[in-house]
């Protein structure tokens, strides 16, 4: 029953990645601006690998594969937000004009 | 130059019709320290001028020898490689040699004669392990030749370019980015620690030389971008840095050379075959040439300079 009640979690959690992940790959493709494509890119990297980790995490049960893929999961965190933000804060040092593009705090 | 055509033979007239012009050595080529060259209003006096004409002349035919020595030596090679591809056998045979039974050696008794659990670890650094050792020195000489080309120092770049190296340095150093070091001081020590457990365990689980060291790369340019040049020269400056490249690939040549002339199953008699044999510390030379070889592609390609 209860293995039962994971597996279903498992499988909506790894639904909503993907779907998280569709919108990532089609906000990538639609948008057309550096820092728009990049916040589309970044929603797959952080809420979609979450839920895909916590879907197998939750299908598979708690063993060391699992706590693997936990460790996964916080690497991912810990890392993408910051190649988000290099990405970011490199386009915002070389755009010549980008204060046309969007509202900018002066530092 | 005084009517320099007079001297050419017809191969180099020919070569210099090729490339489109008659002199081919730019000033920039005769005089690469910059400090040689007279300043442009000064007018440069006999005995220089003539001293660099000569020197520019035997360049030249240098370069068309080259040329010339080039071509010959493509064209052997190139016969020798056609000359062995007529010698192989058909395609798709089922006696042809890649389907012989060294492969069947490797999977059955690979364990018990490299003592390495793990099948790929045993193979390519134990039965071939001469493959790998040229790919080590792949390695290494590509990092030289890079060397060569870019490194920028005392010797070869001219006192202003450095100082405004050194002012960029400068300017980076007072305005680096927060969250960057903060998340690498989170991270860093635990990718140096995986880069080890991988090197270590390489004869164990999936992982090895070059995995590794690639790991232990990826961390020393990981801690390059987020803190400076600077900071990472209090433990792995140039010289460090050529010591460990220098010594991977002397260990990896030493421990297998001993274990070829001592018939190529005589290390496991020192080192147990239960510990990996031979396997762990050729491991760890590899990664230390990998490491390095990563780590000195990026400092040489962003700044030049160790």
């Amino acid at each position: 029953m209860i293995s039962t009640i994971f597996t279903v979690l498992g499988l909506v959690f790894i639904l909503a990645g993907v779907f998280v992940f569709f919108t990532s790959v089609l906000g990538i493709f639609r948008l057309h601006y550096v820092l728009n494509r990049l916040h589309a890119a970044a929603v797959g990297d952080t809420l979609g690998i979450f839920c895909i980790l916590i879907g197998t995490i939750l299908m598979r049960g708690w063993s060391v594969i699992s706590f693997k893929t936990l460790l996964i999961l916080v690497f991912m965190w810990l890392v993408s937000p910051v190649a988000s933000h290099l990405l970011a804060e490199m386009e915002y040092l070389t755009h010549p004009d980008i204060g046309k593009k969007c509202e900018v705090e002066r530092r | 130059m005084n009517k320099p055509d007079e001297k050419k033979s017809r191969w180099t007239r020919f070569s210099a019709w090729v490339n489109g012009k008659s002199v081919i050595i730019p000033e920039e080529d005769l005089f690469p320290g910059g400090d040689l060259r007279p300043a442009p209003g000064k007018k440069c006096g006999r005995e220089f001028c003539r001293s660099a004409e000569r020197e520019g002349e035997r360049l030249y035919s240098f370069l068309s020898g080259y040329t010339f020595a080039a071509v010959v030596v493509g064209v052997i090679v190139i016969g020798i490689l056609m000359a062995t591809v007529m010698a192989l056998p058909r395609f798709g045979q089922p006696d042809n040699p890649t389907n012989n039974e060294v492969s069947q050696r490797y999977l059955e008794k690979g364990e018990e004669e490299t003592g390495a659990p793990n099948a790929v670890s045993g193979m390519i650094l134990n039965y071939r392990g001469f493959d790998t050792f040229g790919e080590s020195c792949v390695l290494f000489l590509a990092v030289s030749c890079v060397f060569m080309l870019l490194l920028r120092d005392e010797k070869n770049t001219h006192p202003k370019d450095l100082a405004q190296i050194a002012r960029e340095e400068a300017a980076d150093d007072s305005s680096r980015d927060v969250i960057l070091q903060q998340v690498s001081s989170m991270i860093i020590p635990f990718i140096f620690l995986f880069g080890i457990y991988t090197l270590l365990n390489g004869h164990l689980s999936p992982g090895g030389g070059f995995s590794g060291g690639s790991m232990l790369g990826g961390g020393l340019i990981l801690y390059v971008a987020a803190y400076g040049s600077r900071k990472i020269q209090r433990f792995f400056n140039g010289k460090v840095y050529n010591i460990a490249r220098v010594c991977g690939l002397m260990l990896y040549a030493i421990l297998f050379g001993y274990y070829i002339f001592t018939g190529a199953n005589g290390l496991p008699n020192h080192i147990p075959l239960s510990i990996g044999g031979l396997i762990l510390p050729i491991d760890v030379a590899v990664g230390l040439v990998v490491a390095c070889t990563m780590y000195g592609f990026y400092a040489m390609f962003t700044k030049g300079e160790l």
